[in-house]
């Protein structure tokens, strides 16, 4: 998946699957960028957030991504997990030139879906991508609406829409934030890599009311649940000694809510600049430092069709909160395989999540996405 | 025991008779080589039209088309989100020249490259294209992508700039990455560029619009109401097609072309079957006792037959052999010729490589053999006929036409010239002209019947001038009074020669024909002192523009009296491709006007000024059996209209036909006032430099113009007609030089059989130079006569091929222009020819010793 090479910046790649190989070259092959990066703004400490200005576009950065993910039900007692996610890369700073054609390209917009079946144990996908040209793929900064063709997410009064798939697969909903957006890292600024620049501007909406309908091969079911969303922005780019990385987002029933990316290296340690977020249920966050951390796999699945081995059972500990986390998949094959576009292999799903907080028992659920297990990842310059 | 008596017997008489062996084996070599190589190069500019049509349209099932303007691309948005349309790719292409390779050409396609997965795009990208090397494409501004075989071909390396030419202004590009050749890739052998949509736009001019947008449609929206549902959204005018239906009219005309030329090219394997018929017989005749003898051993008529069926057989295998390889070797020299005739008729080919097959050579080997043994039939037939006690004790005779009562022959020649003549009123078959090539071979066949009795009245005539006593010329007497004797033997190859003298005959006269056809439709109906435009008038005019301010400069030159401007662009009429120019027609008029089939040219054109009427090329009323007056629904931007055929006009420019209408009719149906070019009329014709000149002047630097005088028109216009009949004269060449094989042929056998009789008329006293005059004025006269009739039989040919086969296929009326010209240089060829072919028995005949030559077994 690109976006997983397009930068730590994002280190959870949100499966951006049929993309083009060549945006992730974009950001590796120095000439590219020597075409593209300059003009584009670096994310630097102090940004200070403003909703709902932030969630719209931010074209003075090279990348950006809104992404979606949730655990919903229907009446009849099914279980889902879903995944939508809208990403930006600019190519070219500055606006269109006024004169000649209307195709000139500044940023590529992608986009992708998947919908975990969780009775059936079944995992579907689909994914759009597209220059924003003609109106076809775009963000606005004057209302929050991000679009690839006719998937789209729009911020309506306090909530978001989403429409997101083809005949065969496709989500409507309606989510409505019930807590204020969390701010991760330092200072505005989640760091990626030890350079300056190298971090994004990374915000959450943990707890989302969540209502709608998945259409799965014509039938329609209507669905409720929580969902959470994440919106990230920056221009840097994942540094060559990174592989991969692992992210979770935790939902707990008892309110409170987690999120953690570690980035995983060459050598095979963790990157010191892996960190997360605590976030109380009283939105109170807690920045957490790699330090703090503690994760451990418990459980290895192996894919029979990329032969990839991904870690399938996590625990995560955080001690000095005297939280300690079971995650375990929902569905073992949420794998997702882009032969037939840039060929990366990564998995992204839905897991349920039992544990303890301060000696009682804590359950919810997560998503976790991981990336570089079929193969190390190797820039192409 | 049979296939040992089989090997034995065939083998022997192949070494026995190796020089009329290898005659035989090297004609119908010859001949399956024209074939051979007609197949292949016309193939490979078939293949290369349809590799380029597949490689250009991908996986793409349907296209979106306006006929002969752009689609706006307004429309592209609507239609890649609708719900049947699985995959949508914007293309924006241009035929561009190359600025430092004039003549040469670049096809170069704009796409999307977020568009093209499912269509072009396979794997990584597109699929010559590697990731790496499609992004330059996107941040470099005016950057295109070359195929590495274009880049080799013409120096260039990445990073270097290409300078094209388009609409006469010359553009730079920088070449950013090459191509393999996959995909897109392959087209027109690689002449092909890629560049992003949007840098496409900007250089080729055309902002705002698509040249077609390339479909997938979703499974379950292939079914019928779907594609209503997308129809329905489509603008008037732009039209929802299969790329398969937009290339079966061009295809067509490229097989009929091949048609005509497969034809021609069978005259010379009809010359070697001849040859083979001639050989056979000999084999059979010389082998009388021996076939005897083996009947009377017990061996059955059928398998007499058979075994000379096997021996000639193996001419045609080892003929097919050497004929495939030369055919090769000849389509390699061909190849160049005829795609630049495909290119200049109808479509922009590049062909390098001939496709082969080891298919097609089984094939072409199969077909040889069975050439072979069909034209060995006969002979075959009548050596099973053989009486074991008849063949003997008869003294040796000839088997052949001679045999057979004059009488018959007479009727079966009559018969089949009355054939012809009906054959000729047959109407065409799918525009195939089947009935005149039957009547031709009808023909053909008729005038070999009628030969014999033909060069007997010519023998007795010359006998009676009077040679006898004459000590001078009784050399010459003794061959003429040979030729007579033993006319039975020489019948088939001068059936042959005649044959092959009639095809070049009449060819040429209907080339010649033709050509004067041509010449005087320039004169009368192409007007106009100077044509400028951003290219050489021809077919490629159609995607090339003048831009306004370029012609508004043209205007403002000093010493024109009149300017038309026109406007090309391809349309479609019942599925053909068709041209349509359009233009201010009252400028042709006040210019020599047009020449109409019929009607008054003033009336005719006062109703293309002013009404819904428009005018339409012979060729195509032919085609779709138009008259005046008569409706003619027209696909136009705005869709299909009706017009009414206001008048026929002689056209010689194009195949497929063409429709002119009045500007003001193009505005009104196409909304698009671009202009291809300019004709331009002088007050005063003989400054014509002094005003070519004066635009040169003005453009210089800024904009690369192609001006060229009406005789410059002229003489490219002829001379592109000449390139396209060149391969006609090398396919007539080499069966003239097949049929003088036959000739050399009969003649070394008729040295052999009466080498008794020349050792006695060399024991009287003869001389050398004698017998060799004799031989010569034998094979000279063989020669003579076979002009003669082939003369006659060429020139009804040439009516066949100008009144029925080429109005059939073509649709042209071409006045029969006769030309003497053509027979004397036949003549001229023939003599020459038979002589050389008489010099070889000529020598046989004299060198052998006399006494060798009249001894007695």
């Amino acid at each position: 998946m690109t976006s997983l090479r397009l930068s730590p910046l994002i280190p959870r790649p949100s499966s951006l699957v049929t993309v083009l190989l060549s945006i992730f070259l974009l950001i590796f092959v120095p000439q590219a960028i020597a075409a593209g990066n300059p003009g584009f703004k670096p994310a630097l400490p102090g940004w200070k957030y403003e909703f709902p200005r932030d969630h719209r576009l931010h074209r003075d950065f090279k990348t950006e991504w809104w992404y979606y993910n949730g655990h919903l039900k229907s009446p009849e007692g099914q279980s889902f997990g879903y995944q939508v996610t809208f990403f930006r890369v600019g190519l070219i700073p500055g606006p269109m030139p006024r004169e000649g054609s209307r195709w000139h390209i500044r940023d590529v917009y992608m986009a992708h879906l998947a919908v975990t079946d969780i009775n059936n144990k079944t995992f579907l996908y689909q994914e759009k991508a597209g220059r924003g040209n003609l109106g076809l793929a775009g963000a606005d900064t004057d209302q929050y609406r991000v679009w690839v063709e006719n998937w789209k997410v729009i911020g309506e009064g306090k909530g978001h829409q989403i429409q997101a798939g083809d005949a065969d697969l496709s989500i409507s909903l309606n989510i409505i934030p019930t807590n204020p957006p969390v701010i991760h890292g330092v200072n505005g600024l989640s760091q990626k890599g030890s350079k300056a620049g190298q971090a994004s501007h990374y915000y959450s909406q943990t707890r989302m009311n969540t209502k709608g309908i998945i259409r799965i091969k014509g039938k329609e079911i209507p669905v409720t649940g929580i969902s959470w969303m994440d919106h990230e922005f920056g221009s840097n780019q994942l540094s060559k000694t990174q592989t991969g990385w692992d992210w979770f987002s935790i939902q707990l029933d008892n309110g409170m809510d987690l999120m953690i990316y570690q980035l995983r290296r060459l050598d095979g340690r963790v990157d010191p600049n892996s960190s997360g977020t605590l976030i109380g249920p009283d939105s109170h966050t807690i920045h957490l430092f790699l330090k703090d951390i503690k994760l451990r796999v418990l459980k290895f699945w192996k894919s029979s069709r990329s032969g990839a081995e991904y870690p399938a059972s996590w625990e995560i500990d955080l001690p000095q909160h005297d939280l300690k986390l079971e995650l375990i998949p929902l569905v073992a094959d949420q794998e997702l395989m882009t032969p037939k576009s840039t060929g990366v292999t990564y998995w992204e799903g839905a897991v349920k999540v039992k544990g303890h907080y301060k000696g009682r028992a804590a359950e919810g659920t997560g998503y976790v996405e991981m990336t570089g297990y079929d193969r190390r990842f190797q820039p192409k310059i | 025991m049979i296939t040992k008596v089989y090997s034995l017997f065939i083998l022997r008489h192949y070494l026995q008779s190796w020089r009329q062996s290898l005659l035989t084996v090297l004609g119908l070599a010859l001949g399956i080589s024209v074939f051979v190589s007609i197949h292949l190069t016309v193939g490979a500019s078939l293949r290369s039209f349809k590799n380029t049509v597949q490689a250009v349209s991908g996986k793409a099932e349907w296209q979106l088309v306006q006929n002969g303007r752009e689609i706006d691309e307004k429309l592209f948005p609507v239609i890649k989100t609708h719900p049947v349309v699985q995959a949508a790719a914007p293309v924006v292409e241009f035929q561009a020249s190359l600025y430092r390779w004039p003549g040469q050409m670049i096809w170069i396609m704009g796409v999307d490259f977020f568009s093209e997965a499912g269509i072009r795009r396979y794997s990584d990208s597109l699929s010559s294209l590697k990731g790496e090397e499609f992004l330059p494409l996107l941040t470099t501004p005016r950057s295109i992508a070359l195929t590495r075989i274009f880049a080799a071909r013409y120096g260039i390396k990445e990073g270097d700039v290409l300078t094209i030419l388009v609409n006469g202004r010359p553009k730079k590009l920088t070449v950013v990455s090459l191509m393999e050749a996959e995909g897109p890739a392959q087209a027109l052998e690689g002449h092909f560029g890629l560049m992003d949509i949007a840098q496409a736009q900007d250089v080729f001019g055309k902002v705002g619009v698509l040249d077609r947008i390339d479909l997938l449609l979703r499974e379950e929206g292939v079914e019928k109401n779907q594609i209503q549902e997308l129809k329905k959204i489509i603008p008037q005018g732009v039209r929802l097609l299969q790329p398969a239906d937009r290339e079966k009219g061009t295809e067509r005309m490229i097989r009929s072309y091949q048609l005509n030329l497969t034809a021609l090219s069978f005259i010379a394997v009809l010359v070697s079957m001849y040859l083979i018929y001639n050989t056979a017989s000999l084999s059979v005749v010389r082998r009388r006792k021996e076939l005897g003898i083996l009947r009377s051993l017990g061996m059955l008529p059928w398998q007499v037959l058979l075994l000379v069926l096997f021996e000639a057989a193996g001419y045609g295998l080892i003929g097919g052999l050497i004929g495939i390889s030369g055919g090769t070797l000849l389509a390699g020299f061909l190849l160049d010729t005829v795609s630049r005739t495909i290119t200049n008729l109808y479509v922009l080919v590049g062909v390098r490589e001939l496709p082969f097959s080891f298919f097609e050579a089984g094939v072409m080997i199969f077909l040889s053999i069975i050439i072979s043994m069909v034209s060995a039939y006969f002979p075959a037939r009548q050596a099973a006929r053989l009486e074991p006690r008849e063949v003997i004790y008869q003294r040796p005779g000839w088997i052949g036409p001679g045999r057979i009562k004059n009488r018959k022959n007479l009727y079966r020649g009559l018969g089949l010239l009355g054939l012809a003549g009906l054959l000729t009123g047959l109407p065409a078959w799918n525009n195939w002209p089947v009935g005149g090539f039957s009547a031709t071979l009808a023909l053909t066949l008729g005038f070999s019947f009628l030969l014999p009795d033909f060069v007997r009245g010519g023998i007795n005539r010359i006998l009676s001038l009077g040679f006898q006593g004459k000590k001078d010329l009784l050399s010459a007497w003794l061959g003429v009074n040979y030729v007579n004797r033993y006319l039975s033997r020489m019948a088939v190859a001068m059936a042959a020669l005649m044959i092959a003298i009639a095809m070049l005959i009449s060819v040429s006269l209907m080339i010649r024909s033709f050509r004067q056809a041509v010449d005087t439709w320039i004169s009368q109906s192409v007007s106009g002192d100077l044509f400028v435009g951003p290219v050489f008038p021809s077919n490629q005019v159609f995607s090339q523009f003048l831009d306004p301010q370029v012609i508004g400069e043209i205007e403002k030159v000093k010493g024109i009296s009149d300017i038309y401007y026109y406007r090309g662009v391809i349309t479609e009429l019942k599925g053909f491709p068709v041209r349509l120019w359009s233009g201010d027609l009252a400028v042709i008029q006040r210019h020599g006007g047009l020449a109409f089939t019929r009607g008054k040219s003033e009336e005719i054109f006062q109703k293309t000024l002013t009404g819904e009427e428009i005018l339409v090329s012979e060729v195509l009323a032919n085609q779709l059996g138009l008259k005046p007056g008569a409706r003619l629904s027209l696909m136009t931007a705005q869709g299909s209209h009706s017009f009414s055929v206001a008048g026929v006009f002689y056209d010689y420019r194009t195949e497929g036909g063409a429709v002119w209408m009045d500007r003001h009719l193009f505005l009104k149906y196409w909304k698009d006032p671009r202009i291809n070019g300019v004709r331009v009329y002088l007050k005063d014709p003989a400054r014509i430099h002094q005003v070519r000149e004066a635009i040169y002047k003005k453009m210089a630097g800024r904009v690369s113009l192609v001006i060229i005088s009406n005789k410059e028109l002229r003489d490219q216009i002829l001379n592109i007609f000449d390139q396209t009949f060149q391969i006609t004269y090398v396919l007539e060449a080499i069966a003239i030089l097949v049929a003088f094989l036959g000739i050399l042929h009969s003649s070394s056998i008729s040295v052999l059989f009466r080498e008794k009789e020349l050792g006695i008329l060399k024991a009287l006293g003869a001389l050398p130079g004698q017998i060799r005059r004799m031989i010569l004025m034998e094979t000279a006269l063989m020669g003579l006569f076979s002009f003669l009739w082939g003369g006659i039989a060429g020139t009804l040919l040439s009516l066949i091929l100008i009144f029925v086969i080429n109005k059939q296929s073509f649709g042209w009326t071409i006045p029969f222009h006769w030309s003497w010209l053509i027979y004397l240089q036949t003549l001229g060829i023939i003599v020459l020819g038979s002589i050389l072919s008489g010099w070889i028995p000529a020598g046989m005949a004299v060198r052998k010793s006399t006494q060798e030559m009249i001894r007695e077994e």
